[in-house]
């Protein structure tokens, strides 16, 4: 009879907290995890931003997104614990922020670390 | 006293609807103004009050405004975007009914040429609040209020008019209440009346909160606006003129900052 691998669980390689931009909302917790041989962003439960359409997650260099930072998609809720797949560990990139794409502005960034 | 009503009836809003002066239609008399406003902007006030480009915002809008004198001292007022269409470049466009106001003022004194009045207007949500992802609402989405206290004056003989207005405006859904206010100037010469006006819209409080933040559309909490500009007056006849007006904006927050242009047609009574 086969031993059953152990489930190595969650793996946080970076994580931040969120801080406000440009007068709206964000607050809460931030990690890039590896699990199960994957990776993804995880917004803690912790997280909150403001109720606005277009949102949008990405992982950025600056806290002002441009051309060639990743877009994770729309986001899923604008509180509580979420994630979004990644490809790789994402290490160049410097920010999570969440992006008004309708008017290109950050609402909320971390730093991670 | 025929050129007093006459003038009376003009000073009929001359501001922003629902924001005509202090100065009460008789009984039976009213005032119309079917209106077209545009607004085309790549500046948007954020929230913190910090003035950001953006992609091209602009703004159409097509409205009805009517004042009717029900006795000496009272009045109805109200008005009703009938279409509002707002868009931003490279994002999306929408269009809808905008919010109704009803409301009434009363004219609480009269006295040589000050007079003094009150106004409370009710704010009905018949506007769409989820248009363009809630980004490009035509309206609140809240019922909300105001209650205004307002003193005008006529100078040079007649010939011209002043008045303060201020209040509180509340707003329902968590939004949070704010101070309104608003001001003008005006000068008749012959068949033209040239005006200054100043009014506003001062938040309480305007720290960030989880709220719905609402949009470059102005509709959204912490809205925070200093208009003022220029309005021309021409009369085309005896109750019927043309009014132009250009709104400048400062002290904005959460708000496209630009100026509008205001193009009315009006018939009074």
């Amino acid at each position: 009879m086969p031993t059953p691998t152990p489930d190595p669980g969650p793996t946080v390689l970076r994580e931040t907290t969120f801080q406000s931009a440009n007068g709206y909302f964000t607050e809460g917790g931030a990690a890039i995890v590896r699990e199960q041989g994957g990776h993804h962003l995880l917004l803690r439960s912790s997280f909150r931003t403001s109720q606005s359409g277009a949102l949008e997650v990405r992982l950025c260099g600056q806290t002002q997104c441009g051309p060639g930072d990743l877009n994770l998609g729309d986001i899923k809720a604008y509180s509580g614990r979420q994630q979004y797949p990644l490809g790789d560990d994402a290490g160049q990139y410097r920010f999570v922020v969440i992006w008004c794409r309708a008017v290109n502005l950050p609402f909320g960034f971390g730093e991670l670390s | 006293m025929r050129r007093g009503l006459g003038l009376a009836s003009l000073l009929l809003g001359l501001c922003s609807p629902a924001a005509g002066g202090p100065w009460n239609a008789p009984p039976g008399g009213y005032y119309a103004k079917a209106s077209y406003a545009y607004l085309g902007t790549d500046q948007l006030a954020t929230p913190l009050g910090e003035t950001v480009g953006i992609p091209t915002f602009s703004r159409h809008e097509g409205s009805l405004y009517f004042q009717y004198g029900l006795t000496a001292g009272l009045m109805a007022v109200g008005d009703l975007a009938l279409v509002r269409r707002t868009a931003i470049e490279d994002f999306d466009a929408a269009a809808g009914f905008g919010d109704g106001r009803l409301g009434l003022q009363w004219q609480l004194r009269r006295s040589g040429p000050w007079v003094l009045a009150a106004r409370g207007v009710l704010q009905l949500p018949t506007g769409d609040e989820t248009l363009g992802e809630a980004l490009l609402p035509s309206g609140s989405g809240v019922w909300e209020g105001e209650g205004v206290a307002g003193a005008g004056v006529s100078l040079w003989q007649g010939r011209g008019w002043a008045f303060v207005e201020a209040g509180y405006q509340v707003r329902g859904g968590g939004l949070r209440d704010g101070l309104v206010y608003g001001a003008q100037l005006g000068r008749r010469a012959g068949r033209v009346l040239v005006m200054a006006n100043v009014r506003g819209v001062q938040p309480w409080d305007t720290e960030p909160s989880d709220l719905s933040t609402g949009s470059a559309a102005g509709f959204g909490d912490r809205t925070t606006y200093l208009v003022f500009g220029p309005g021309l007056i021409l009369e085309l006849g005896r109750g019927l003129g043309l009014q132009a007006d250009l709104d400048c904006m400062a002290h904005t927050r959460n708000i496209a900052r630009g100026t509008t242009l205001r193009l009315g047609l009006f018939v009074s009574r």
